[in-house]
């Protein structure tokens, strides 16, 4: 459709004079067209801003990540991030390696690692009974690493051994510190741990004497461990005072109290346990029972002893014996022979 | 050379290839150049208004801009803002152009007269708004169609039919109405 026929005729003619133009003169057009051609070469853009960006531009890439831009130099700054860069190696590396030692077995070179740690982690605990949990825990673990180690047909290192008693011994002294409202399940705790232990170790599967002797003396101390704390349980403040008068007699003698195991590793035939001299302070011994808790010599003032006693020394004087804590289950190496003779006056069961 | 497609004239021209940069300005300017010619009613402001709208498209591409289609309303709208521009730039019309439009004593040759008349149009034109001014001579001057309009004023159509519905009425006020 002609838009002019929607205009009045007249406006129609009007606005058609404008259609009539000059024609334009082609030297002016001429010159406009190749002005244009001079000024689109001319500002036409190049490959590449310079031949060095266009060589090396893929540095300027990775390498500006890195970059901070600074006016200045500044020394601080250096110095602050070398500071955190070795900080970060330091506390980073070490966290991983404590973290990959929390698996090591004794003959492992991560294994004072993982001991270490659970000493520091003991060490910042403060509650108790979270103290209590965790030294059960590592109990536990040292009952796993003997464990395992018997089963290998390995030899248990004396350092083992002995920590593990003083892990066991820890846990009932944690557990006897408790209040008394929570003093009697915290000894069921550590009874029960004890008798659980007890059962893995008559399961393990061993083949080597020696490895069949180190359970066995591994099966009686938590025998006695479980009957100290259910004796612990009858009457806490008889176990208290039992492990006082221990703490006095290693505050007293620390050179000849440190318990520990007979080492497996000397391998003599001979158990340490039942045979040998046994020590004044030791107070193990075979005597009628495997158990020098209750078969030992009773101290006296606390009520404690056999009743019928088998020993060879009928009247212990107090300034021999009377204050050694015979119950607790600690025995001096190369002794553990027999056991002081009761008295037969105790009046304990 | 003859490229068939304006996308592909303008990718080529976005390379700054002069034989696509030659093709685009032969296939556009002549008409730019009389579109501004028209309202301008100046050979010599029309070479302007064509070089300046062209170096304008040359500057886009070069920063990456420029039309991505339409490259004919591309062109035109931009000649127009130019000529806009141009008028404000210069002396503005009496208020009231009836005696400018009129020249009693004018040639009444037809030459003359049509040069007369064609004098009152361009400046009755001019009086109008930029919008109107632009669909008049797209309208009734080039001969484009509506929708063609709406898309160089980027507008939808019903806007455009308004302002070519304001626009002829106010050219019938200035034109016949002052000549009765």
């Amino acid at each position: 459709m002609n838009p002019n026929s929607e205009l009045d005729p007249q406006l129609a003619s009007q606005l058609k004079t404008l259609r009539r133009a000059i024609p334009r003169d082609p030297q002016l057009a001429s010159r406009a067209r190749e002005s244009f051609l001079a000024e689109a070469a001319q500002i036409a853009p190049r490959v590449s801003i310079s031949p060095r960006n266009r060589l090396d531009g893929w540095k300027e890439t990775f390498t500006s990540f890195w970059k901070i831009t600074r006016r200045e130099k500044n020394p601080m700054f250096n110095i602050t991030m070398a500071v955190l860069i070795v900080l970060g190696v330091i506390f980073g590396g070490g966290a991983t390696t404590v973290a990959a030692a929390q698996t090591a077995l004794p003959e492992q070179a991560l294994y004072p690692i993982k001991i270490w740690s659970e000493d520091i982690r003991l060490g910042w605990e403060i509650d108790p009974q979270a103290k209590l949990d965790l030294e059960l825990q590592f109990t536990a673990r040292r009952a796993e690493e003997i464990g395992a180690m018997l089963v290998a047909g390995g030899p248990v290192s004396e350092p083992v051994l002995t920590r593990f008693e003083n892990q066991q011994r820890q846990t009932l002294e944690y557990a006897a510190g408790m209040s008394d409202e929570l003093v009697l399940p915290a000894l069921e705790q550590v009874r029960n741990q004890a008798r659980q232990q007890e059962q893995l170790m008559m399961q393990l599967q061993v083949a080597e004497p020696v490895a069949a002797q180190i359970r066995a003396r591994i099966q009686i101390m938590m025998q006695a461990q479980a009957q100290t704390a259910q004796q612990g349980i009858d009457d806490p403040l008889w176990l208290r005072e039992q492990l006082r008068l221990h703490e006095r007699i290693h505050l007293a003698t620390p050179t000849t109290t440190e318990p520990s195991l007979p080492t497996a590793t000397s391998a003599t035939g001979n158990n340490p346990w039942t045979t040998g001299t046994p020590t004044p302070l030791s107070g193990y011994g075979p005597g009628e029972s495997q158990n020098p808790w209750t078969e030992g010599t009773p101290t006296p003032g606390s009520g404690y002893g056999p009743g019928t006693g088998t020993g060879n020394n009928p009247n212990p004087s107090p300034g021999s014996n009377s204050e050694v804590p015979e119950k607790l289950p600690s025995v001096q190496p190369g002794n553990g022979g027999g056991g002081q003779p009761g008295n037969g006056n105790g009046n304990r069961p | 050379m003859k490229l068939c497609s304006e996308q592909e004239l303008l990718r080529l021209a976005r390379l700054f290839d002069q034989a696509a940069l030659a093709e685009l300005y032969d296939r556009y300017n002549n008409g730019i150049y009389y579109y501004a010619l028209r309202l301008l009613g100046d050979q010599g402001m029309a070479e302007e208004c064509s070089a300046e709208t062209f170096s304008h498209l040359l500057r886009a591409l070069r920063n990456g801009g420029g039309p991505t289609d339409n490259l004919k309303a591309y062109l035109y709208r931009s000649a127009h803002n130019w000529i806009t521009d141009y008028y404000r730039r210069t002396a503005p019309l009496p208020l009231d152009p009836d005696v400018d439009l009129l020249e009693p004593n004018s040639d009444p040759g037809d030459l003359a007269e049509q040069n007369i008349i064609q004098e009152q149009v361009r400046i009755a034109i001019r009086l109008l708004t930029p919008e109107q001014r632009q669909v008049v001579i797209l309208r009734f001057i080039e001969g484009w169609e509506l929708d063609e309009i709406a898309i160089s004023l980027q507008k939808p159509i019903g806007a455009i039919k308004a302002l070519q519905h304001r626009a002829v009425a106010a050219l019938q006020k200035l034109l016949l109405e002052k000549m009765d």
